[in-house]
């Protein structure tokens, strides 16, 4: 199990590395960092000077090397378009990206759950059959769309909820927060179900077809065949070996999820990660691009690890090595 | 152990099992009748398909829809079960009536210890704390012969032998010691060495229980170990009934006949395996008349037209025309009483057999 | 050699099952009928919004006809420009099934390539191109998407710009699908190759490339072909988000996606139409070709996953 977890470890490092050779090669080959920095007019003298200063003249090793020790600091280099330090606007913008994220990923599993569930076990309802063409619905349409239609009827329409910014923010420390004040939360509350939108549309379907899979399972039989209550058999054994697969695939669309945050944070304009990654990509702001990169790869390598710890939490055939053999 | 003219603790009485299609409804099994005993081992063999499984379905009330029971009665100490609804034939599943399947490995929550499953199941009958249901578990692994039931309670399924599972699988399936226990196909999946521990466990555990027994097997010698009587059905039908040891040894119908001879058997003489011709019929192919005609080589010309019914055959009764002489074709009825008596002198056999 | 008539008893019990789907003929009118009107836009949109001359502000913000203010000669309204929305969709229509179908053939034609190399010559092509495609799958498609689009960005000079966008759109989004087509190819190529149909034409001394051609690609088709559909819409709704975010098509000559973030300006004024409309067109496109995918992916796939 040890081995295990570290070998994981070892493939987590080596990607987050080759995430890092991809982004050390955006921000020295693509375009060209000295012009970024000191302008296209920098006359030849500033320019050798800034070669010098940022080591430009040094073996492509030693300069990969100082980027991933860099990286491990959290410099990421200075922004093309504001002059100021990448790991300064990160650490304004982060906050707004993770309670957004954090506050849809729950509305998307206190809805893509229970629902899943309720389309699993009654397959033949009207009410079901309603919801799987909802959900196929809510898989298709594109999110911004969908953020745009929510602004139409929320915000012009009716006036209850804003349609752009965070609304009140407090800050604690680094941190900024929107969640402890009532403005904050009518600010959230649009993109949040925007971006949960999607995911809850596929944590319900994935929840369905997994539930009703193992439904048909021997051991489901058995225990019907035993006296076990339907409650029993659907929430303790039903329930509990859907929860790998489901994680796992959860876990794969985690990803998605930064994806939709950027479009999200467009429509809404809130001021986050994927905002800044927008207009970084108009502004060929490469390093802002290229750290981008680098913290999308470890949000990555972060979850699969997790997702695998969770596997040995759940599924005890992961943790014993080897079958004891008793006599039979 | 002997009961004279035991009166039957399971009665299953003209069991028609249909599935309803667009087309139509398949009959999928037809006019089954059979009763067992208290203590009493009944083996149902035939090739699959042949609907074995399906009439242990039926009795403990887990056909899968659309297949649906159309016509017959099942009797349990004398209450009728197949026209209730589910939820009362929930209450009744562990506690009155027990199943076995096939395949340990996947009967059993992957996710879950054994002790903890073992509660479960005991608490779900038994109204027990939590300490006294596990002192109850313990009991119950000892009882199937498991060693050390302390460790094992804390074993997850995938870390016991095939044997060890099935065990559990017993223990679980007689916590709350029903009466009445479909056994399906329960040492196909396990290594031969494992299958005969097995099957003298369950026998001795239902004997010591007097549970009837429902063995259901393709596997004949499973049938010449364990079971006291024995049904062979057919495309649905039963085609021959009577004593095990009759059966296996003076087989009466051709099929059996047939099955037999398709053993290959140790002392027996060096003849070449005989393989029946053609194949079972499938779900509404079956034909007129007697529905081995086609296969049968003493068929003649009213096995096309007449479908056969039980009828008296030495010591055994079997669906076959070849027997329509002699003692008057008996109705259903009677062949129930027959099949006590031979049930009789089964237990008389085993008094002195092997266990 | 077995594939060849399984081919056609699975073409006429695919006829079949379609009459008897309402939602897959469904689908199909739908999707039909916007792809008919987006091809015929040149011809059926009642005013042509490329033609700058015809377009006047005086007619600038009008609401859809059925409204106050509104005329049948501009039935869905117009924009801030005076541009008439539905000629704007149609022919933003065809602009983003131009797009969409175009980085999907490339996918595929990138995709099966390099799917019949790893599968067939194994060894270091194999690894590298899985390696590569492994990495690749665990970032979203989108993601993929910006970074070549921001990087071309960065290496084209600013003027040409407008001209290449719709290249550079369908380059970046070609090459994030590219990798779902060789994943199953190889799969299915790893597969076919130790059957004895190919093993004979090895033997018999056919070329490699013929055979991977002519006996391989027929074969793995299928599959593709169902990824491909479910694909398009994903590609359309891609280069839709792509365009919406600035970094697609430009407003010059806007896709559906253009047209929406330009109209999401409006949207606070009251003026909805300029937004919504074009919304709805993508929207049921997107739909429709999901759900023909879908109901195609459920037809064959059993089947094929039998053989």
């Amino acid at each position: 199990m040890i081995a295990f977890l570290l070998h994981r470890l070892c493939q987590g490092v080596l990607v987050l590395l080759a995430i890092a050779l991809i982004a050390f090669a955006l921000f020295n080959y693509v375009g060209d960092p000295v012009s970024g920095i000191a302008g296209q007019d920098a006359g030849l003298a500033d320019r050798a000077r800034l070669r010098q200063e940022l080591g430009l003249d040094d073996g492509v090793a030693i300069r990969f090397g100082r980027f991933v020790a860099g990286l491990a600091r959290g410099d990421f280099g200075v922004s093309y378009q504001e002059a100021r330090p990448v790991g300064q606007i990160i650490r304004e913008k982060l906050p707004a990206t993770l309670e957004l994220s954090a506050v849809a990923a729950l509305i998307a599993a206190a809805a893509g759950v229970p629902l899943g569930i309720y389309t699993a076990l009654h397959r033949r309802g009207r009410l079901a059959r309603a919801l799987l063409a909802l959900s196929l619905m809510g898989v298709s349409l594109p999110t911004f769309l969908i953020g745009i239609l929510l602004i139409l009827v929320f915000s012009v329409w009716l006036r209850w909820l804003p349609s752009f910014g965070r609304g009140g923010v407090v800050a604690i420390g680094w941190w900024t927060t929107g969640l402890l004040t009532v403005a904050g939360w009518r600010a959230i509350l649009l993109p949040a179900l925007t971006l949960a939108l999607f995911q809850t549309a596929l944590i319900m379907r994935l929840v369905r077809a997994e539930m009703i899979e193992v439904l048909r399972a021997d051991f489901i039989r058995f225990g019907r065949a035993r006296g076990l209550t339907a409650r029993a058999l659907n929430f303790g054994h039903a329930l509990k070996n859907i929860l790998v697969p489901v994680i796992t695939i959860g876990g794969l669309q985690l990803g998605s999820t930064i994806a939709f945050a950027i479009i999200t944070e467009t429509v809404f304009q809130w001021p986050g990660m994927g905002l800044m990654f927008i207009q970084a990509v108009t502004f060929a702001d490469i390093p802002i691009m290229a750290a981008y990169l680098v913290l999308v790869g470890l949000f990555f390598v972060t979850i699969n690890l997790t997702t695998d710890l969770l596997y040995l939490a759940i599924d005890p055939r992961l943790r014993v090595e080897r079958a004891r053999i008793g006599f039979g | 152990m002997m009961r004279p003219r035991a009166e039957p603790l399971l009665r299953v009485d003209q069991l028609r099992i249909e599935l309803p299609t667009r087309r139509g409804a398949l009959v999928a099994v037809d006019q089954v009748t059979f009763a067992i005993a208290a203590g009493e081992v009944l083996g149902l063999i035939g090739e699959s398909g042949a609907g074995k499984s399906l009439t242990g379905a039926a009795i403990i009330g887990m056909l899968e829809p659309p297949l649906r029971v159309a016509a017959g009665e099942i009797r349990l100490a004398g209450r009728r079960l197949d026209d209730l609804p589910d939820k009362a034939m929930q209450r009744l599943r562990g506690r009155e009536i027990g199943a076995i399947f096939q395949d340990p490995l996947t009967s059993l929550d992957p996710l879950y210890t054994v002790g903890a499953q073992l509660i479960e199941t005991i608490r779900t009958h038994l109204d027990l704390g939590v300490a006294e249901a596990r002192r109850h578990a313990l009991d119950l692994l000892r009882e199937v012969g498991i060693a050390g039931p302390e460790q094992r309670f804390h074993h997850y399924p995938h870390q016991l032998s095939g044997g060890m599972r099935q065990r559990v699988v017993i223990a679980l399936a007689l916590a709350a010691k029903p009466s009445c226990i479909i056994a399906d196909e329960p040492t196909t999946a396990l290594d031969v060495s494992v299958q005969g521990h097995i099957l003298a466990l369950l026998r001795r555990l239902c004997r010591e229980n007097a549970a009837a027994v429902l063995l259901v097997t393709h596997d004949l010698r499973v049938i010449a170990q364990t079971a006291d009587r024995a049904a062979v059905m057919y495309a649905g039908r039963i085609v021959e009934i009577g004593p095990a040891r009759a059966i296996i040894d003076a087989p009466q119908h051709p099929y059996t006949a047939a099955l037999m001879q398709a053993i290959p058997r140790i002392g027996g003489r060096g003849d070449r395996m005989r393989q029946i011709e053609g194949t079972m019929p499938r779900l509404g192919e079956v034909p007129q008349g007697c529905p081995f005609h086609p296969r049968c080589p003493s068929a003649f010309d009213r096995c096309r037209r007449e479908r056969p019914e039980l009828m008296p055959a030495g010591t055994s009764a079997a669906a076959c025309w070849l027997f329509a002489g002699g003692t008057a074709a008996a109705g259903v009825g009677e062949i129930s009483e027959y099949d006590a008596a031979g049930s009789e002198m089964v237990a008389t056999l085993a008094k002195a057999d092997r266990v | 050699m077995a594939p060849q008539p399984r081919r056609r008893l699975r073409d006429s019990d695919l006829l079949w099952r379609f009459r008897r789907s309402p939602v897959a003929i469904g689908a199909v009118t739908l999707a039909a009928g916007i792809i008919l009107a987006a091809l015929m836009a040149p011809w059926l949109a009642p005013h042509d919004p490329r033609d700058l001359a015809s377009v006047s502000l005086l007619d600038a913000s009008d609401p859809p006809a059925w409204l106050d203010g509104g005329s049948w000669q501009y039935p869905l309204g117009t924009d801030g420009q005076g541009r008439d929305v539905l000629s704007a969709i149609l022919f933003g229509a065809r602009l983003s099934l131009t797009v969409g179908v175009a980085a999907v053939a490339i996918a595929v034609v990138v995709g099966v390539g390099l799917g019949l190399l790893a599968g067939w010559r194994g060894g270091i092509a194999d690894s590298a191109i899985m390696r590569l495609a492994d990495v690749q799958l665990s970032f979203p498609a989108i993601l993929i998407a910006l970074l070549i689009d921001g990087v071309a960005r960065s290496v084209l000079p600013r003027h040409a710009q407008s001209e290449t966008a719709a290249a550079v759109l369908i380059a970046a989004i070609a090459s994030s699908f590219w990798v779902q087509y060789a994943r199953t190819v190889r799969g299915l190529t790893l597969v076919e190759r130790g059957k004895e149909y190919i093993q004979a034409a090895r033997v018999s001394g056919v070329r490699p490339a013929a055979i991977v051609l002519g006996h391989l690609l027929p074969n793995v088709m299928g599959p593709v072909l169902v990824l491909a559909t479910i694909n398009l819409a994903l590609a359309i709704l891609t280069e839709a988000t792509l365009s919406f975010l600035g970094v697609g098509l430009p407003p010059t000559q806007p896709s559906l996606g253009t047209l929406i973030r330009v109209g999401d300006d409006f949207l606070l004024s009251g003026d909805w139409w300029i937004a919504i409309f074009p919304g709805l067109v993508l929207a049921g496109l997107i739909l429709s070709v999901n759900l023909i995918g879908d109901w195609l992916r459920e037809t064959l796939d059993p089947r094929l996953r039998g053989t």
